[in-house]
């Protein structure tokens, strides 16, 4: 998984890691080896661009539109 | 002493031996999964998803092997369609005597017609089946708006069929709409909101509900850094609103709820005795 994959499934696992991360993002984000891009996109809690680089949306080749698993 | 064995008897058996267990992942990858869900992913002989990318490459990193169902859905085809796909895919392998893992998003359980139908015709062959409880979008919600389904009762419709057969609604009890996105697609092709349907769908909550009860348009955090969507708006305001399809809609309780004489009556009490309840 790419290191923002990881780190989101570990924020969500891990209570500690996100005390840590609400104290010191960029130290969490670094640890983490986290590209530019994907910094910016966390510091601004981005969700369109987050859903679309953790993987959350899956696009079909038809027509571009998003097709969640479940639906 | 060995006891005569018929003729095909040994590959009924090796193919009784199949078996179904259905896991949930939850709604937030890492968060909502239970160690027991991870370890029957773990110890699948064969392992079938219907996840997300992100859900889908963390199991592929713990499995090679995964295989993803999801690729059999299309947009403009029927979803009944690609129901009946998966349903064979997974009954073909437990048939074939394998143990199979079917991993879903949320509580595999709630709105899911494959695993449900597999289990059952699994279980009509002889196959052993189980499911696994997931945390769904409701429990996500009970947490996240602070509406305990317990306080007054709670109505639960997927919206589409809500709006087509005869359901009433009772406001005094908590309303949870899902799929309200696809309001009114009648085609199961669709998966993006149309401003007609959600109209149609509050046309007929207009029966119960006033123009301005106040509904929430609800999204529970499926990414941790990210806050769950909780848009109150008027009823009337819902057709122009913003829907994703994973948008559940959520009417809290409208109005108080009315003694019932009657059985308050065969318990031999009156209005009185809820005074202290
Ligand atoms: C086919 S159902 C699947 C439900 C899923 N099995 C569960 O356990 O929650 C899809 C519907 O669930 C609801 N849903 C799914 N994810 C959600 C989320 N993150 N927030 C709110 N509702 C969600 C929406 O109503 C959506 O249209």
């Amino acid at each position: 998984m790419s290191a923002l994959k990881t780190l989101l499934k570990d924020l969500g696992s891990d209570a500690s890691l996100e005390r840590e991360y609400e104290q010191d993002a960029e130290a969490v984000m670094e640890r983490y080896g986290l590209d530019a891009e994907d910094r910016e996109t966390l510091r601004r809690r981005d969700l369109e661009t987050l859903e679309q680089r953790s993987g959350l949306r899956i696009t079909t080749e038809d027509g571009n539109k998003p097709v969640k698993g479940y639906e | 002493m060995s006891e005569a064995v018929p003729e095909g008897a040994l590959s009924r058996d090796a193919s009784a031996k199949g078996s179904l267990v259905v896991v949930g992942t939850g709604i937030q990858l890492g968060r909502h999964i239970s160690e027991r869900a991870v370890s029957e992913i773990d110890a699948a002989e064969v392992l079938f998803t219907i996840t997300d990318g992100w859900a889908l490459e963390w199991i592929r990193a713990r499995r090679a092997d995964v295989v993803s169902l999801h690729e059999l859905y299309a947009t403009g085809k029927d979803r009944r369609r690609t129901y009946r796909e998966m349903h064979d895919r997974i009954l073909g392998e437990i048939r074939n005597g394998r143990q199979v893992c079917l991993a879903l998003y949320g509580h595999p359980g709630i709105f899911a017609e494959v695993p449900h139908r597999v289990m059952e015709e699994a279980r009509q062959l002889g196959h052993r089946v189980r499911m696994e409880p997931g945390v769904s979008a409701d429990g996500c919600l009970y947490a996240d708006l602070g509406l305990d389904p317990g306080k007054r009762g709670m109505q639960s419709f997927e919206a589409t069929q809500f709006l087509v057969f005869d359901h009433t609604a009772n406001p005094a009890a908590l309303l949870v709409l899902w799929q309200v996105a696809l309001a009114g697609d009648l085609s199961c092709a669709r998966f993006h909101a149309e401003r007609d349907g959600v109209q149609a769908l509050v046309n007929k909550l207009r029966r119960w509900y006033p123009a301005d009860t106040e509904c929430i348009l609800y999204e529970a955090a499926q990414i941790p850094v990210t806050p769950f969507r909780a848009d109150r708006l008027r009823l009337d305001e819902l057709p122009d609103a913003e829907y994703r399809q994973y948008t559940t809609l959520v009417i809290p309780p409208a109005r108080e709820m009315e003694a019932d004489p009657e059985g308050l009556a065969d318990i031999g009490a009156d209005v009185q005795a809820l005074e202290k309840v």
